[in-house]
């Protein structure tokens, strides 16, 4: 079981990855045409329309979500930049906040029709009907109106600014021809077709197959309006759940890519012939939230000093040099909760003060009158530095994390008690305040759209029961924020107050593994959340 | 017998209720469904909401229950909690898999655990008993999900030695099994090594309990009136002593497939072959209770059946066991 | 999870009626008999078995290592060199050597890996054998009940072990988990006991059928007998060669089982070290640090190959008819 922690919206999210340390082999040889790559996926998407809560999943937007092309598209330095749009869009006015937009002459839907402002607007429809099971749709219910200019532009005005509204057009459009007046929740949940019973898409490469349980096929597009043509005869994506099957497979040459979670395992590669590993921070990343909240039971978890005393006393550094040695060992722990480090000019370490520091711990517990007990362990206010830490149970990282931090803190003076369970029972308990510290993951998508409700106060992802009117009003202004760099700003100084009072301490991003046969050419990491199936059309087989 | 059989089956009735609504509530009694997909600061409350209603999340058990319980006699046994498809559907395409693994499985064990079982029977206290014993219960012993790792990495490094495939280490099919009998090898080919693993337990079993019973029925007066009578040890051996002591055996195989249908779970996710157990933890884990109550009802019908089975075929071939 | 498939009492039913050494009234008192002048020792059945038993040389090696490997795990405080949770960063994954007396290495976080097999030992065992002893309990007592006074009993009482037989353990784990507090050792034995006493109640309501029609049980109800005596004092005896030795495949299962459980997470959460969950750990760079599965998985195989060897002597030990020439 190797899910990851945290369901990931379809929305192709703004992603970024400035270590892309290149997957291609030689681009001296020339690309041939035709061929078959078999690539593992590690989920298999519950359905196929990724818009839907119930598809809701990265392997989905990985897989059939790139035969369905938006507005922008996200590249891998997290630059937002338009794909079926020709050109920027441009804001009109700020009060009400308009933008106009207009679609590329040649883009076109596999099936001949061209895209249209139709599908933008058969898109919106779409995510705002409230019988739709829609997995989100922030920013779609900001829109006010569609006012179509021609059939290859339109007016969009918002009912309130919308920041980030290029991640927003960065989302997949439905064709409107194939949709219109058909069940959204069931028309296309293992097919993408239109009305003539022809496969669909406008992607390099469009849906043909789906085998429930064993594989997705996806073939070339032969309208792919992009500048590249594909060399691809097919890709096929087969599913394989668990890592230590998905590395076997690659060694004997089941399957020619694989892309899974770190695991310990997946060390043995790196010296096999004929494949090439490429491993990068990726935008996920791992923390422990403090619960600040009475039902928690830690009422020292209230006070921001004993937060930073906690923070002083887990050597982040060295639980990442132990965890990650063998097989990401440039990996550093992570200072910024909003933005990844390889964000340049966004990325902001102000959590690296906490280093691990004995004395420190030492020095602030005795300035708050804390005593130390026979066992080591230090008593503030008559109450036992004696906390509760949980995780996923099951997962081996962050099992083995747990441990390490539980040696480090336990020299410091502090003790950490285990507190795991199976991940089903475990987030339930999270959503409900019921823990003390919880060690899981956020998935980052490099925009800080959704920081408010995770820091602010009252906010519905809050909680840990953290509450600085200052932040919030910094983050919630953020969210209306268009212009970029003074929404960086506010984020930013966000941030640098809650690496103060430490509400949250960020651990480490997520390293990501791309494993694949020295054959399959161009093929690269793209550790944002775009994914590494987001350039098909390059691939080729020798 | 027949009065004997319908009482059986009336009987099973109140199990299966009972049996339905204790697993019903204990994978609703705790946690939330939706927990997942709260956990994203992004998703839609409005669809959390949509579902809530929908699927009666926020009444108390007993009357999801009853909802249930409709849900399954008229549609089907409903749909997930998320994704808009008959749960239906899903079982059918699993249940094939499942059988075409556990069967074989069964079988392979059976031919093999008795075979070894008489053979350690004959040579009691031989070297070749002693080897028998020692390797059934090596086999026994072995947690499945480790005897899996190593089959995988057994064969994939026969494949990097000697570049031909045997056996495929993940999967049903191959990406372009062809048809007809192409295809019935690759799927045999994807389904040796799970099968291998599953067998191995179950003929440590076998052989164990094939072993105790010939002894047993070796030393029985049949036999020594068999062996009085002049006959060759063989055809004493064959004709006589097996068929008996392969009673305890069928009986016990009898039982065992009543719950076959659920489904190796450890097996099927680690060697990914869309089959019941998978569906059954995959569910279970995402706490979807209309799809772990499908399974369930399925699998605890079967149960019952082979039980009652079981019990019928003890009773015919062994004329001394009476039932009132 | 898949059905342990521990229904054997047809062997043993067959193995009880055949065994005519110990179905005879024989309720065993071994009362010594002195004659003037003559004494004549006669011997209860017990020594009879406790002789067979100790010819047979094979069991009385697997005892003997058993009680060295179990008594190890027992006694882990003073046997194991290093305490389970010594984590040393600096020699993490150190293969077995004589330096530091890390005879089984270390694991990745430099903790002794022959420490915590030990420890492990411990806590498999603990469970294990609470497993066996609660499943045998249960068991007995629903198959002795089902089986002497048949009927209506029986069948109430087969129809609720067709029940328990029916409920999937992942799922009753998972709820129990959040109720009873997780990672407990002995939650996950409870309720593996309350699963596993199925397939004996049904060998010892077989034993139970077909032992209630003979004589001598007719001549304690005449002798004015109650029930209960009847069932403990007379009957039971009879059937404990098949409830031993599904005593001892319990705890061999049992073992695996909680291997199993910790492998997806809802068994012995750690730091608590369990074979099984050690096995679980040491999986993910088993082809690396090879030790860290080959230590824990000898060590199961050893206990469960030594458990039924002795559960294999005991049931010939106690059933005279086979000839043993060992």
């Amino acid at each position: 079981m190797h899910r990851l922690s945290l369901a990931a919206l379809a929305v192709v999210g703004i992603v970024a990855a400035v270590f892309v340390a290149g997957g291609s082999a030689g681009t001296s040889q020339t690309p041939k045409r035709g061929g078959t790559v078999v690539f593992a996926a590690e989920q298999e998407p519950p359905c196929l329309n990724g818009a839907l809560a119930g598809c809701n999943n990265t392997w989905t937007s990985w897989t059939v979500g790139t035969s369905l092309r938006g507005l922008y598209i996200v590249k891998p330095d997290f630059s937002i930049v338009p794909d079926m749009a020709d050109g920027e869009a441009t804001v009109v006015s700020k009060k009400p906040f308009t933008l106009q937009f207009k679609i590329k002459k040649n883009a076109v839907w596999s099936d001949g029709k061209p895209v249209t402002v139709q599908d933008f607007i058969f898109t919106w429809k779409a995510f705002v009907n409230p019988q739709n099971d829609v997995a989100g749709r922030s920013g779609w219910d900001s829109i006010k109106s569609v006012k179509a200019v021609n059939s290859k532009s339109a007016r969009v005005v918002f009912s309130k600014p919308y920041a980030p509204w290029k991640v927003l057009l960065a989302t997949s459009l439905y064709p409107s021809h194939a949709l219109s007046g058909t069940d959204f929740n069931t028309v296309w949940n293992s097919e993408y077709k239109n009305k003539a019973g022809q496969n669909i898409g406008s992607g390099p490469f469009i849906l043909q197959g789906y085998v429930k349980g064993q594989s997705i096929t996806m073939v070339r597009n032969p309208k792919w309006w992009g500048p590249r043509k594909p060399y691809l005869d097919k890709v096929v994506f087969v599913f394989r759940t668990n890592t230590d099957t998905e590395i076997q497979a690659i060694r004997g040459g089941e399957v020619d890519v694989i892309y899974p979670q770190p695991q310990l395992q997946l060390a043995d590669l790196k010296g096999q012939a004929g494949l090439k590993v490429v491993s990068n921070a990726g935008t996920t990343f791992e923390h422990i939230d403090f619960n600040q909240q009475v039902k928690g039971g830690m009422p020292l978890l209230r006070a921001p000093w004993f937060r930073q005393a906690v923070s002083y006393s887990i050597d982040r550094t060295a639980l990442v040099k132990q965890l990650f040695r063998t097989l990401q060992p440039n990996l550093v722990p992570l200072q910024n909760l909003s933005y990844a480090n390889s964000q340049k000019g966004l990325y902001a370490p102000h959590f690296e003060g906490y280093k691990y520091s004995v004395a420190k711990v030492t020095q602030i517990m005795q300035k708050h009158n804390c005593t130390k007990g026979s066992d080591g362990i230090w008593s503030c206010q008559g109450v036992k530095a004696s906390i509760k830490l949980g995780t996923t149970a099951g997962n081996r990282l962050r099992e083995l994390g747990l441990e390490i931090m539980q040696a480090q803190a336990k020299n410091a003076g502090i003790q950490f008690i285990p507190d795991s369970e199976p991940s089903r029972l475990f987030f339930p308990r999270v959503s409900d305040g019921n823990y003390q510290i919880a060690l899981f993951a956020w998935v980052g998508t490099g925009d800080p759209a959704g920081q408010s409700d995770i820091y602010g106060c009252g906010g519905e992802s809050n909680w840990k029961g953290y509450c600085s009117n200052k932040v919030t009003a910094l983050l919630k202004g953020s969210d209306a924020e268009l212009d970029a760099t003074k929404r960086a700003a506010l984020v930013n100084a966000a941030d640098k107050i809650m690496a103060l009072n430490v509400p949250t301490l960020p651990l480490y991003q997520k390293p990501t593994y791309l494993v694949h046969k020295t054959k399959v050419h161009n093929i690269r990491d793209n550790p944002t959340l775009q994914g590494p199936t987001d350039n098909m059309e390059d691939w080729w087989v020798s | 017998m027949l009065t004997y059989i319908l009482r059986r089956i009336l009987y099973s009735i109140p199990v299966l209720i009972a049996a339905s609504f204790l697993i019903f509530t204990a994978v609703t009694a705790v946690g939330d469904p939706l927990a997942e997909l709260k956990l994203n600061p992004l998703a839609s409350k409005q669809t959390i909401e949509l579902v809530r209603e929908r699927k009666h999340l926020d009444e108390p058990i007993p009357v999801q229950y009853v909802y249930w319980v409709q849900d399954a006699l008229t549609n089907g046994f409903g749909t997930p909690l998320l994704v808009n498809e008959p749960i239906w559907d899903d079982l059918k395409r699993v249940i094939p898999h499942t059988l075409a693994l556990v069967v074989s499985a069964e079988l392979i064990a059976l031919l093999f655990g008795v075979s070894i079982g008489v053979y350690s029977a004959i040579r009691q206290y031989s070297v070749a008993d002693y080897a028998g014993t020692t390797l059934s219960f090596l086999g026994f012993a072995m947690p499945v999900f480790w005897l899996a790792l190593m089959l995988q990495i057994a064969f994939t490094n026969l494949f990097l030695a000697w570049n031909v495939r045997i056996f495929y280490t993940s999967g049903l099919s191959s990406v372009d099994p062809g048809g007809g009998l192409h295809w019935l090898l690759d799927r045999a080919q994807h389904l040796a090594i799970p099968v291998m693993c599953l067998a191995v337990l179950q003929i440590a079993v076998y052989s164990r309990y094939m072993r105790a019973s010939l002894l047993e029925v070796v030393h029985s007066d049949y036999v020594r009136t068999a062996r009085a009578k002049g006959l060759s040890e063989g055809r004493v051996t064959m004709r006589h002593a097996v068929r008996n002591a392969l009673i305890p055996v069928v009986t016990l195989s009898a039982l065992s497939f009543g719950g076959l249908i659920g489904g190796a779970i450890i097996t099927e996710s680690i060697f990914q072959l869309d089959g019941m157990g998978n569906y059954f933890i995959e569910n279970l884990l995402s706490q979807d209770v209309y799809p772990v109550m499908a399974w369930l009802m399925i699998t605890a019908t079967m149960i019952v059946l082979f039980n009652l089975i079981a019990d019928i075929l003890y009773g015919y071939l062994d004329p001394r066991v009476r039932y009132d | 999870m898949t059905n342990p498939s521990l229904d054997s009492e047809r062997t043993f039913a067959q193995a009880a009626v055949a065994g005519a050494g110990m179905a005879a009234g024989e309720a065993g008192d071994g009362n010594l008999v002195y004659e003037t002048g003559l004494e004549v020792e006669v011997r209860s059945q017990w020594t009879f078995a406790r002789r067979r038993f100790f010819r047979h040389r094979l069991a009385v090696l697997s005892l003997f290592v058993l009680i060295v490997v179990l008594g190890a795990g027992l006694l882990a405080k003073w046997v194991a060199p290093y305490p389970y949770d010594g984590i040393d960063l600096e020699n993490a994954g150190v293969g077995p050597t004589f330096d530091s007396w890390h005879l089984f290495g270390t694991d990745l976080l430099g903790r002794d890996y022959f420490s915590r097999v030990i420890y492990g030992i411990q806590t498999s065992e603990k469970v294990a054998f609470l497993v066996a002893f609660l499943a045998v309990a249960i068991g007995t007592v629903v198959g002795a009940a089902a089986g002497y006074y048949g009927r209506w009993v029986d069948n109430a009482l087969m129809r609720f072990t067709d029940l328990v037989l029916t409920l999937p353990g992942l799922a009753v784990l998972l709820t129990a988990a959040a109720f009873l507090g997780h990672g407990s050792q002995y939650r996950v034995a409870i309720i593996l006991s309350l699963l596993f006493w199925t397939a004996l109640a049904r060998i010892v309501r077989g034993q139970f059928l077909s032992l209630r029609e003979k004589e001598y049980v007719d001549a304690a109800k005449a002798a004015g007998a109650g029930d209960l005596r009847i069932m403990f004092r007379h009957m039971l005896p009879n059937c404990l060669g098949p409830i031993i030795v599904f005593a001892t495949l319990t705890v061999g299962i049992a073992i695996l089982t909680e291997a199993a459980l910790s492998y997806l997470g809802f068994g012995i959460l750690p730091p608590t070290p369990a074979l099984g969950l050690l096995i679980a750990q040491g999986q993910d760079v088993s082809t690396d640090l090879w030790w860290l599965v080959l230590f824990p998985g000898l060590t199961i195989v050893l206990i469960v190959l030594c458990i039924n060897f002795v559960g294999d002597g005991l049931r010939d030990a106690l059933d005279p008819t086979q000839r043993i020439r060992a």
